[in-house]
C-alpha cells in the first residue's frame, strides 16, 4: 500500500484481532462460513430438487447464526480500530434489520413445519408404499418390553452402524417425492422460500468473512513464533524521513522453518541514522548476511501491507518499489554471461528506482576479476548514492563500505575463539576481512603449518 | 464498459460465494428497523479505490529473493 493511513488502518484492526477472545471468534465466524459454503457446493452436485432445497434451508440457518453470534460477540468486546467498529455498526444493524429479522423468522418457521412432517413406509416385496404417520403402535418398544425379562446381562451388540451421509439414493429421493405430496403446503412453502431468498447472502458479510481471513491467516503463523520468546511490533511508518531502525528482528520464514524444526533464532539490530542510506554487509559465507538482507526487504513489504513486523521496536520506511538483485543461473535463452546478466539487470533497477525506492543487492559481480567487480560496484554506488534511495548490498568487497557517509558497515561475525564457527549475528562495525581470513585458510588447509606440513610431506 | 467491468467482478465474486445478493437487489439489509449507518467498505482497504487496484495484482517478483514465496 502505499499511502500511511491505508497501512494504519490495517494496523488498527491487527491490534484489535490480537485480543484471544475476538480471534477466536472470528475464526468461529469462519468455521460457519466454511460450513455453509461447502453446502451450497454440495447443493451443485445433488439433483433431487427437495434434497436441494433441504440443503439451502440448512445453509441459510448456519448463515443466520453466524450472522447473529458475530453481531452479539462484536458487540461484547472492545473495539478500537474504525474497520471493526464500522463493521461492528454493520452487522449490529444488518442483524436489526426488517429484512433480515423476516429471513430468519421464516427460515426458523419452515424448519419447525418440517420437523412436523411424519411418515410411515409400509415395505412390501418391491413395492414402497408411503403415508402420514398417524400415531401407529410403535411395536419395536412392545418388543423390547416384552422381552425385558429374559435380558440377563449386558450383550453385544449386532445392530449394523448405518452410515449417515448427506447423499441420496433414487428410492429415497422417489419416498420424499411422495412425502412432499403428503405435505403440499410445506413443500410448497419451501419452494416459495428458496426462489425468494436465492440471493440471502449479504455482500458486505461476504467480503468481511474473504478479508478477514488475511489478518487471520498472518496472525496464526506469527503467534507460532511468538510462542518460542520471538517478538513482533507494529512499526512506525515514515513517508519522507529514512532513518530507519528495527531491533531484534529476524527471517520471518527462516524463523518459522527453524521453529519447526526446533532450532533457535538469532536476532539482528540495525538503525540507519541522518544522511546514512545504504547497509554493506560484509564477512564470512554462511554467517547470515543474505538472511539479514532478506529480513530488511522483509519488513519493508511487511510493514507496508500494515502487518507487524518482526522485531521488539521499529521504525520503517513507506517505499513506492521494492528491487531486488539477487544471484541468478545463467538463462541460455537470452544468450548472455553472468557479468553481462548482472550489468543488464541492474542498470533496468536503476532506470526504474527513484528516491522513495529500495534495492536489496546480493553479492553482485562474482563472476569477474577483483578489479573489475570494484571497479563496476563503484559506478553503481554511484549512482544509488545520487538516487538517495535505501538500499542493503551484500559483497565481499570490504571496501564499498567506507564509500561514503552515506554507507554503513555491518558484519557478519564469528566466535573469536573459534573463527570457523558463525554466530549469525550482523553487527554495526568497519569491515574487517582479517576477522575471518584464519578461518577460510583453515578450511582449506592453507595455513602457515598446513603449508609447512605439505611441503614436508 | 463499466457494467461490463462490474458485472465480471460479480461473476469473480458469485465463483466463491454463489447465493451473494446482487448490489442492485433489495436485500434483507436494506430495511433497517433504527438508524442504519451503512458506511462500512473493507477492513483491508481504507479506500473503497484501493481495494479494486489491489485485487488485481500479481505477487511481487522480489518474493522468491525475500523468501516470501
Amino acid at each position: 500500500m502505499n499511502h500511511i493511513g491505508a497501512i494504519k488502518y490495517r494496523q488498527e484492526i491487527a491490534q484489535d484481532l490480537e485480543n484471544g477472545t475476538l480471534l477466536k471468534n472470528i475464526k468461529s465466524f469462519s468455521q460457519k462460513m466454511i460450513i455453509m459454503r461447502r453446502y451450497h457446493t454440495m447443493i451443485e452436485k445433488l439433483y433431487n430438487k427437495y434434497h436441494k432445497e433441504g440443503w439451502f434451508l440448512e445453509a441459510v440457518i448456519i448463515y443466520c447464526d453466524t450472522v447473529k453470534s458475530l453481531a452479539y460477540d462484536l458487540s461484547q468486546v472492545e473495539l478500537k480500530s474504525r474497520g471493526l467498529l464500522a463493521f461492528r455498526e454493520y452487522i449490529t444493524n444488518y442483524a436489526d434489520s426488517d429484512g433480515f429479522m423476516a429471513l430468519l423468522t421464516e427460515t426458523e418457521k419452515l424448519k419447525a413445519d418440517l420437523s412436523t412432517v411424519k411418515y410411515c413406509m409400509l415395505i412390501n416385496g418391491n413395492k414402497v408404499k408411503v403415508c402420514k404417520y398417524e400415531s401407529e403402535i410403535d411395536y419395536s418398544t412392545e418388543v423390547e418390553k416384552t422381552f425385558e425379562k429374559f435380558k440377563q446381562s449386558a450383550v453385544k451388540d449386532y445392530l449394523s452402524k448405518l452410515p449417515i451421509g448427506s447423499g441420496m439414493n433414487h428410492v429415497e429421493a422417489a419416498i420424499l417425492d411422495l412425502v412432499a405430496k403428503l405435505y403440499p403446503d410445506i413443500f410448497l412453502n419451501l419452494d416459495d422460500y428458496c426462489t425468494k431468498n436465492a440471493d440471502y447472502l449479504d455482500e458486505t458479510i461476504a467480503l468481511f468473512d474473504r478479508e478477514i481471513q488475511f489478518y487471520v491467516a498472518y496472525l496464526e503463523y506469527v503467534a507460532k513464533i511468538k510462542r518460542v520468546g520471538l517478538k513482533f511490533c507494529y512499526p512506525q511508518i515514515s513517508s519522507e524521513g529514512k532513518e530507519v531502525y528495527d531491533y531484534e528482528g529476524f527471517d520471518l520464514a527462516l524463523a518459522y522453518k527453524l521453529i519447526t524444526e526446533k532450532s533457535s533464532v538469532v536476532c539482528n539490530d540495525f538503525y540507519l541514522k541522518d544522511k546514512e542510506r545504504i547497509f554493506v554487509v560484509t564477512g564470512p559465507n554462511q554467517g547470515g548476511k543474505t538472511t539479514f538482507a532478506r529480513t530488511f526487504g522483509q519488513l519493508h513489504y511487511l510493514a507496508s501491507l500494515g502487518c507487524p513486523v518482526p522485531g521488539r521496536e521499529a521504525q520503517l520506511f513507506l517505499f513506492d518499489r521494492l528491487f531486488t538483485h539477487f544471484e541468478r543461473e545463467e538463462n541460455i535463452q537470452n544468450l548472455r554471461g553472468k557479468l553481462q546478466d548482472d550489468l543488464v539487470r541492474i542498470h533496468q533497477i536503476i532506470n526504474q528506482a527513484t528516491l522513495k525506492s529500495i534495492i536489496i543487492m546480493n553479492e553482485i559481480f562474482t563472476s569477474t576479476t577483483i578489479k573489475d567487480a570494484v571497479f563496476l560496484s563503484k559506478k553503481v554506488m554511484e549512482k544509488i548514492i545520487q538516487l538517495d534511495l535505501l538500499c542493503v548490498w551484500v559483497t565481499f568487497i570490504d571496501e564499498m563500505a567506507y564509500f561514503s557517509e552515506n554507507t554503513v558497515s555491518m558484519v557478519g561475525t564469528v566466535v573469536p575463539e573459534n573463527p570457523a564457527l558463525r554466530t549469525y549475528r550482523i553487527v554495526r562495525r568497519p569491515a574487517d576481512g582479517l576477522a575471518y581470513a584464519i578461518a577460510i585458510a583453515e578450511k582449506y588447509r592453507l595455513t602457515y603449518e598446513h603449508l609447512k606440513e605439505r611441503i614436508k610431506a | 464498459m463499466l457494467n461490463a467491468k462490474r458485472s465480471s467482478e460479480m461473476a469473480e465474486k458469485r465463483s466463491y460465494y454463489p447465493h451473494l445478493a446482487s448490489p442492485d437487489a433489495v436485500r434483507p439489509g436494506d430495511a433497517p428497523r433504527g438508524v442504519c449507518l451503512m458506511t462500512f467498505q473493507s477492513i483491508l482497504f481504507e479506500k473503497t479505490e484501493d481495494g479494486l487496484k489491489k485485487e488485481t495484482l500479481e505477487a511481487p517478483i522480489f518474493f522468491g529473493d525475500l523468501n516470501l514465496d
